[in-house]
């Protein structure tokens, strides 16, 4: 009798503790009782980057971040809850897949080639409406995070879905209300969702290549082949006017302090034939403008860690750097808008093997992988 | 003397404490109005439309294909009729390459500058490309605003920006050439200065526009260019020829530009 009195007791008591222990959501949804005092982040470019401009509507927080990183790995955001942005963003890949053309839900193949995020942040610039993607139809990353949420062939699920998910989750409330300082569980929006994304994604910074260590280290330096392949690479007038020119600098430009590989503008890079501007197979940048002009044009991407981010182009055509090299030796398709510094290209048909391995060369000297090792912060949090 | 000092400092003292205070009303704000710089392209005084077969004039089933015609401005001012100069910009870039149909290029480029004090003005002045000064920053210095952040404005090898681009095919009954003109390094600013009457009117827009004559580009005497013996250029050292042809685009630019 005794025990079954101490036991009674002893259930009894859990109970209580249990049922008294204080939840930080309410079944109201309020969150007003938790604090909101979000800790700023400042963005530290790499030495060799500019410093990183973010928008004023949407200012870096340690809370943003670490809430952008959870939604990031999360498949909570796919229809079916097994395909998250990391899915299609491997860290080990410079955050793409190595997929051709990227799966989503129910391995529906996509049509494009997924893109590296490392300095995306970068890609951003003001006031102009094309910045992201291989089409240029977003002007935000913001705006860019949350479209394969509701795209059938990535996520495949809905805003609203996404929404509801969220406010009903054990934690993230809390976490939206530390970021963005929302009163309910009801303000989880996808714009939020949206700006938790892009902060995290605003962290991916990194210039740590051979490249770099050449210019930065001191007795660090490239090898006699990068640097014969920096030259064919920057063209004439590097150190002289005989030098062959490989045509590359153009697009995927750089200077000292701004050393992105990229102008992140869109050309014809000679893909495709095409007779008139509309015969293009897929119109790229030129769908978004509207401007036959632009048809079969795509972004100039970043050549940093190009040697990790394989296949190449808009829909992964090239398994590797050889067939690009080739590509622009001798394998440009003429077309109207055809990027006339590849038109007048009087070089690029007669680089030998050697100088197109020289060019390689120095592409993989544009690889840095210090993140992987060294950014834990940057791998998921489950 | 004693007396005289007190009473000359109990004057002083009166003189200010019993000032009235000032009844006047403050300045108003300066009024100001808003300038426009409408670059349209013509040839031949019509519209120059961009990815489209522009009939040269010079022989039948002759060509111009322009695909890219921008450049850097800089020192953009202007002058009241006072002998005044009012800075507008240091620097500013005109694109022309988007203007597609010939409502687009009738329309032109715009560069628009604000709070331009109301009056009378008779010049405006600016530079073709960049002083040397100018040309020794790097983009990295600049916010994405600028139109000096775009390192597809810049060559690393020459340590320079792209003063200008001039690109395109020209299309002969023989066949067809090519053409790709980028210049850079010091020494090719080229300035200019328009005698142009016009006003500036409180909270108003202003609009001069200037003409940029695509024929001169290649074709004028005295300054023409061959494109079929010289169709490419990226600049180089001084006294190459690189560099005489890219100086001379960037001259031919700066003489194409015309008022009305």
């Amino acid at each position: 009798m005794l025990s079954h009195r101490i036991i009674l007791g002893i259930a009894l008591l859990s109970c209580s503790i249990i049922a008294c222990h204080d939840t930080d959501i309410d079944d109201t949804g309020d969150l007003t009782h938790i604090a909101y005092a979000p800790t700023s982040y400042t963005v530290v470019p790499p030495q060799g980057l500019p410093p990183m401009e973010i928008p004023a509507d949407n200012p870096m927080t340690v809370e943003g971040i670490n809430l952008g990183r959870h939604l990031f790995y999360d498949p909570i955001l796919s229809v079916d809850n097994t395909i998250s942005c990391g899915s299609c963003h491997k860290i080990e890949k410079a955050f793409t897949d190595g997929e051709a053309v990227s799966k989503g839900v129910n391995g529906l193949v996509g049509r494009r080639s997924s893109m590296s995020l490392i300095n995306v942040g970068y890609n951003w610039i003001r006031n102009r409406p094309h910045n992201f993607m291989w089409d240029g139809r977003f002007a935000t990353l913001e705006e860019q995070a949350v479209q394969p949420i509701i795209d059938p062939v990535e996520m495949a699920n809905t805003w609203a879905n996404v929404e509801a998910s969220l406010q009903a989750h054990p934690t993230y409330p809390e976490m939206f209300r530390e970021a963005f300082g929302i009163s309910d569980k009801d303000d989880i929006t996808i714009d939020l969702v949206g700006k938790a994304i892009a902060q995290f994604e605003r962290t991916l910074n990194s210039a740590d290549s051979r490249f770099d260590r050449d210019r930065w280290v001191p007795f660090e330096y490239m090898s006699s082949q990068e640097l014969r392949g920096m030259t064919l690479f920057l063209g004439d007038a590097a150190g002289s006017p005989n030098a062959k020119d490989g045509e590359c600098a153009h697009c995927h430009s750089f200077s000292p302090n701004r050393a992105l590989f990229a102008r992140n503008g869109f050309s014809n890079n000679g893909l495709d034939a095409a007779t008139t501007l509309d015969d293009f197979p897929d119109l790229g940048f030129g769908a978004v403008t509207g401007r036959a002009p632009d048809n079969g044009k795509f972004r100039e991407v970043t050549l940093r860690n190009i040697g990790l981010t394989a296949p190449y182009m808009h829909d992964g055509r090239f398994a590797t750097l050889e067939e690009v090299m080739d590509h622009y030796s001798t394998g440009l398709h003429p077309a109207p808008n055809l990027a006339p510094e590849l038109a007048t290209a009087r070089d690029l048909p007669t680089l030998t093997q050697s100088e197109k391995d020289d060019i390689i060369a120095f592409l993989h000297a544009l690889t840095d992988t210090s993140y992987v090792q060294s950014r834990p912060e940057w791998r998921s949090p489950f | 003397m004693r007396f005289l000092c007190s009473l000359l400092l109990l004057s002083c003292v009166a003189l200010f404490a019993c000032r009235k205070p000032s009844t006047s009303t403050p300045d108003p704000e300066p009024q100001t109005g808003q300038l426009e710089i409408v670059f349209k392209p013509v040839y031949q005084g019509a519209p120059m439309v961009f990815f489209e077969d522009i009939p040269t004039g010079l022989q039948s089933n002759e060509y111009l294909y322009f695909q890219k015609l921008e450049f850097f401005v800089a020192e953009l001012k202007v002058q009241q009729t006072n002998n005044l100069t009012i800075n507008l910009e240091e620097v500013d870039y005109v694109e022309l390459g988007d203007l597609v149909t010939a409502a687009m290029a009738e329309e032109g480029y715009t560069l628009r500058y604000d709070n331009l004090p109301v009056g009378d003005y008779d010049e405006l002045s600016f530079g073709v490309g960049l002083t040397d000064a100018l040309n020794s920053m790097d983009p990295g210095d600049f916010g994405t605003l600028s139109p000096m952040s775009n390192t597809g404005r810049y060559w690393p090898s020459w340590n320079s920006y792209i003063l200008s681009k001039v690109e395109g095919t020209y299309k002969q009954p023989n066949g067809n050439t090519n053409f790709v003109y980028h210049t850079g390094v010091d020494g090719m600013y080229q300035p200019r200065s328009f005698a142009t009457n016009f006003s500036i009117a409180a909270d108003k827009i202003t609009q001069v526009v200037i003409h940029l004559h695509g024929e001169d580009l290649f074709f004028k005497q005295g300054q023409a260019i061959s494109i079929s013996d010289d169709n490419l250029t990226h600049s180089g050292a001084p006294g190459s020829r690189g560099y005489e042809l890219a100086k001379r685009v960037n001259i031919n630019i700066a003489n194409a530009l015309r008022l009305p």
